[in-house]
């Protein structure tokens, strides 16, 4: 039974019992496990589209360098915020925001995972779609000017089967996805084979960014920051992952190149062929290479239309098990708690039908200022429970108050909202928007030598730390 | 049934874990030395010499 009396279906009994803390025997995870899980976790093929997006930026050289840096230092920030307390507590990231959101509080990083979960979803339906239509076409089924509406309807039709998928829980998908990422794996290979045949070495080397700042520099801190605040996003994935050990070790080191690097080296696929194909989308310059200079040959079709159903494989079951986790964070909510499986279900999946359906290009146009976003929020989250549970609380806390929703709970502060993290996650927010505009890329003050994630995430953890010392702990709140 | 014991499954699954015995390892200053380090230090080293060889 709920807390209201009401019965709950298996899945929300699922999605409730897994927001609590592991018990040691479930958290039986090794080096050589989360090594595995990370790894096919990482190996995502949203990255093709970020690098894809970089080399509006900057050629080849200063890209990878760029991305690499920027994929490491975003996994730090997601490292410090997610792993020390899950590892220790066994508990889930939205869980853990609580300590420093509040019992009530926390529903501002939901609010957040649930729209990076969204955004990364409609990134890959987009996705899905495209490869669906590209490969029709060059299969010879539809001409090229059907190709957007087939890709439309394809996207949607994709939303409805991954809601079906769900009716029985990720777990499957969620087992099948370490082929997939295999599949990714494959798909970058061949990519990089055929663009070094087509364009060879050289050719990626000397191909230019097509909407480059005269700055270089700025070009420079764009690729970085993009990155930083693209891998910053696994924030809403890696309680879930790291909670399975109890050893700091056997969770940062993977996390970081397993999760955060794995994420940059891939996107370097997506820089160094949209650099050479001019596009930044996968289906895109999939088509590019099979035609070639001599027009599409059997060998090149096939070579195409296999990768775009690597791309489709590996979409639907990235997007399978990112819906999951959005709903178990659903499922948090006091007015969602109750709610069906598949209704939550719908409520992760929905938006991403109406965009990948409707406005499928905008999207896509747009995905620079997702990542920018992404940087924006996660930044600032980070920044607050770094300063909270790191610095201020040493990493001790009190379990049994986190599930605790009564007034006398440590974690209840004024009316179950800590005001300390929301001034610092404003703060942390208006730090980011005086460095860089996410939806112009404007860049203002200081950004080309201290980026704006970075910055951002430190004013909002000093801001937090001072608010709490001024104004919180004081008064007896918060349990510090 | 699973259903009627949920509230009290919960219950005794803050409790145990509520146990210090229970608890994982703190992560230590070194750990977070060696990640700043390697997560932040190579990474700007990268992009500096990165900008000297463009």
């Amino acid at each position: 039974m709920s807390g209201n009396g009401q019965s709950v279906d298996a899945f929300t009994a699922e999605a409730i019992n897994g927001t609590y803390p592991l018990l040691p025997e479930e958290r039986k995870w090794g080096l050589k496990a989360i090594i595995t899980i990370m790894l096919t976790s990482g190996l995502a093929s949203w990255s093709y589209v970020i690098g894809g997006y970089v080399s509006y930026y900057l050629n080849a050289f200063m890209g990878s360098i760029a991305m690499c840096a920027g994929s490491l230092v975003g996994m730090m920030l997601v490292i410090f915020a997610g792993v020390p307390s899950s590892v220790r507590y066994g508990i889930d990231i939205i869980t853990a925001s609580k300590l420093s959101f509040g019992t009530r509080g926390y529903g501002i990083p939901l609010v957040a995972q649930f729209f990076s979960i969204v955004g990364w979803n409609t990134v890959l339906m987009v996705l899905l779609g495209q490869a669906i239509g590209s490969g029709l076409y060059m299969a010879g089924v539809i001409d090229a000017e059907a190709k957007d509406g087939v890709a439309r309807i394809a996207s949607v039709v994709g939303v409805f089967l991954i809601w079906l998928l769900l009716k029985n829980g990720a777990t499957g998908i969620q087992n099948a996805s370490k082929y997939l990422s295999v599949l990714i794996v494959i798909l970058a290979f061949a990519v990089f084979f055929f663009v070094v045949k087509q364009y060879g070495l050289e050719g990626i080397r000397t191909a230019e960014p097509s909407y480059a700042d005269p700055d270089l520099k700025i070009n420079y801190v764009l690729g970085f920051e993009i990155l930083v605040g693209s891998v910053a996003s696994w924030w809403a994935y890696i309680g879930g992952l790291t909670r399975m050990t109890g050893n700091p070790k056997h969770a940062m080191w993977p996390a970081a190149f397993c999760l955060g690097l794995a994420t940059g080296l891939v996107s370097l696929i997506g820089l160094y062929t949209a650099l050479v194909t001019g596009s930044p989308y996968p289906t895109d310059y999939l088509l590019t290479l099979a035609e070639g200079d001599v027009g599409f040959t059997t060998a090149t079709t096939i070579f195409a239309i296999v990768a775009l159903l690597f791309l489709i494989l590996a979409s639907i079951g990235i997007t399978v098990v990112g819906t999951y986790s959005g709903a178990l964070g659903l499922k948090q909510l006091g007015a969602i708690k109750n709610m069906g499986w598949m209704k939550t279900c719908l409520i992760v999946l929905g938006p991403t039908a109406v965009i990948s359906g409707g406005f499928p290009s905008w999207f896509s146009d747009n995905s620079g200022v997702f990542f920018a976003l992404l940087g924006m929020s996660m930044g600032p989250l980070c920044g607050v429970m770094i300063a909270d549970y790191l610095i201020l609380r040493k990493q001790n806390i009190n379990l049994k108050a986190l599930y605790s929703e009564s007034r006398g709970s440590d974690y209840y502060f004024f009316g179950g909202v800590n005001p300390a993290s929301i001034i610092g996650f404003l703060a942390g927010i208006a730090t980011y928007l005086s460095m860089l505009n996410p939806i112009t890329y404007e860049y203002h003050l200081l950004f080309e030598y201290l980026s704006a994630t970075l910055p951002a995430t430190i004013v909002a953890g000093a801001v937090y730390i001072l608010v709490t010392k001024l104004a919180v702990a004081p008064r007896g709140l918060g349990g510090f | 049934m699973m259903e009627d014991n949920f509230e009290e499954s919960l219950k005794q699954r803050l409790e145990l874990a509520s146990d210090p015995s229970y608890e994982g390892e703190k992560m230590t200053r070194s750990q977070v030395i060696a990640l700043l380090v390697v997560c932040f230090g190579l990474p700007m080293v990268l992009m500096l010499v990165g900008w000297w060889l463009k």
